[in-house]
């Protein structure tokens, strides 16, 4: 009788042994399985982000806010009007809440003139800020997909506004047409 | 002794399968739940890949200007996608506008994005055409959706200027020019829609309570679908209600447009949206931003009017007075202020406060064309 119960003894150790083996090995394909679930998830999130940016690249190209218009004909493609750039600043910043938000998210677009002078035009900017317990605030993006394209720029007033109406001369040197960049970065 | 052994041995087999009948149904369970669990992600991820690759082709389409893209949309034939736009105040601020696959969870709000397409699409083929409206200067591209399984039916010869082009611009799409009911035959379309150029006028065929078209009378309410385009320059909406057509507008919905020689955005959003509120809520986006546009032109304005202005050291420039005094005149200042407070009326007030904004965009179109003769810098 005692052998025969330690038989069953052992078969049974046997058994729940390999019941043991068999979770632990369903533990480990679950704990693989979650990993690689969440490298797959960056791997999306990053596509995504990167969907994003060229959206939002191709929707600011074709902003009519910025575009160079030609009367009833279809506007210049891969132009800015500098005239209506100059002040765009204070109009998206008006309407960011209520519109932009909507259309560009997170992001900061600007233009950077590269020829003949050097300056650089802020359209929008949003960060994604967070505030923390002690009240500061900090950003709080981890990616950031910078998109760059490069554009024309139109400025049939000759960049009067700037010369600030001093030099007469210089209005003859300064040519309808520049050229620079645009630069849209997405926060994510 | 031998009859105790066999009972115990009998005992721990009875056991063992116990045992393990326990444990596989537990493992059997485990795995049925991994199974049916990845089965709900895979088709809700899914789900959410459509919605994202529609965000992107929508957002290609509406950015280059007048083109069609036909989509092939075969792999996405067994789901219904659902295109909505309310707006409940009447306002831009009040608008809930989206769209997804009906019966799931994944959908885009569309706050900003006018999208005229009927309520539902489920086809092989999704169309996507963009029209660029001016008033007068361009405001946005809007798209007009929708698919081959759409088929709209137009008839009467009222406006003979805008069918001419409507029979040259529609090409492609699933559309019949068509002289009475009886040429209306709907066999294989998810919806029909039929557009009436002679309502209000003699010959009219489409009325409140009026019949259905004979071969449509099979189909389901909601899958037909009229629009009466008014003598007076109103349209009316009708739905099917069993065998007739009931109105379902109040007062006659007016179109607000400067009447451009072609591609008038607010004739062909009528055509293409599933119905008024749809309409007049896709239209109070485009007015919202035509409030922002105005804003940016007023600012170029501005500095054109310095530009030109002669006792500005700019004026050495050009040396052309009559740029001056085009952009001075009181005509032109009003109709911008005016343009900018009346967009921003509408956008608050709801569609009827948008009719009296054309006035002003006609001024600046004319000044534009002044601006123009006279070799000066136009406006737009």
């Amino acid at each position: 009788m005692a052998p025969n119960n330690k038989k069953a003894q052992s078969r049974m150790m046997e058994t729940i042994g390999v019941l043991f083996i068999f979770f632990i090995l369903i533990v480990f394909a679950l704990i693989f399985y979650y990993n690689y679930q969440e490298v797959s998830l960056q791997e999306r999130h990053r596509e995504l982000v990167a969907s994003r940016a060229m959206d939002t690249t191709l929707i600011s190209l074709f902003l009519p806010e910025l575009q160079c218009s030609r009367g009833n004909s279809e506007a210049e493609d891969n132009c800015i009007d500098l005239m209506k750039l100059r002040s765009l600043n204070k109009t998206f910043k008006r309407y960011s809440n209520e519109y932009y938000f909507n259309m560009f998210g997170y992001s900061h677009i600007y233009v950077q003139m590269v020829h003949p002078g050097n300056k650089s035009w802020t359209i929008y900017q949003r960060e994604k800020l967070s505030t923390g317990l002690d009240g500061n605030t900090s950003i709080s993006w981890s990616i950031k997909e910078p998109t760059y394209f490069i554009v024309t720029l139109r400025d049939e007033v000759h960049g009067a506004p700037e010369l600030n109406y001093t030099n007469p001369t210089l209005f003859e040197e300064r040519g309808v047409y520049s050229f620079g960049y645009l630069v849209v970065e997405v926060y994510s | 002794m031998i009859f105790n052994n066999k009972k115990q041995g009998q005992m721990t087999i009875q056991f063992n399968w116990i045992f393990v009948l326990g444990a596989g149904t537990v493992i059997l369970i485990f795995f049925v739940g991994i199974i049916v669990k990845q089965q709900a992600i895979s088709e809700r991820n899914l789900s959410y890949e459509i919605v994202n690759i529609l965000q992107s082709i929508i957002t290609g389409s509406t950015v280059s200007e007048q083109t069609k893209n036909f989509i092939d949309s075969s792999s996405l034939k067994n789901y219904v996608l659902e295109f909505n736009c309310e707006s409940e105040g009447g306002g831009f601020r009040d608008i809930f506008s989206g769209y997804g696959i009906k019966g799931s969870g994944a959908s885009v709000e569309t706050p900003i994005e006018a999208i005229f397409s009927p309520k539902e699409i489920q086809s092989n083929q999704i169309i996507a055409w963009s029209m660029p409206f001016k008033f007068p200067f361009k405001v946005m591209d809007v798209l007009m959706l929708t698919s081959l399984s759409t088929k709209y039916y137009f008839i009467g010869s009222s406006d003979p200027t805008f069918l001419t082009e409507l029979e040259n611009s529609t090409e492609g799409l699933n559309v019949d020019f068509i002289d009475s009911f009886e040429e209306v035959n709907a066999v294989g379309n998810y919806h029909v829609k039929i557009v009436d150029f002679d309502s209000g006028v003699q010959g009219s065929q489409i009325t409140n309570n009026g019949p259905v078209p004979e071969n449509l009378k099979l189909l389901q309410d909601s899958q037909v679908s009229a629009v009466s385009f008014m003598g007076t320059g109103g349209v009316n909406f009708y739905e099917k209600s069993g065998t007739v057509f009931k109105k379902v507008n109040g007062a006659e919905v007016q179109l607000v447009s400067i009447k451009p020689e072609e591609r008038d955005v607010s004739k062909y959003g009528i055509i293409f949206s599933s119905g008024e509120d749809a309409y007049k809520c896709n239209m109070m986006k485009v007015f919202k931003r035509l409030e922002i546009i105005t804003k940016t032109y007023e600012h170029k304005y501005e500095e054109l009017r310095t530009y030109y202005d002669p006792s500005s050291l700019s004026y050495w420039d050009h040396e052309n007075p009559a740029c001056y005094a085009i952009l001075e005149s009181d005509d032109l200042i009003n109709a911008f202020s005016g343009l900018l407070s009346s967009s921003q009326g509408c956008s608050y007030g709801g569609y009827g406060a948008c009719e009296e904004m054309f006035t002003y965009a006609l001024t600046i179109k004319d000044k534009n064309e002044k601006l123009d003769e006279a070799g000066c810098i136009k406006l737009y």
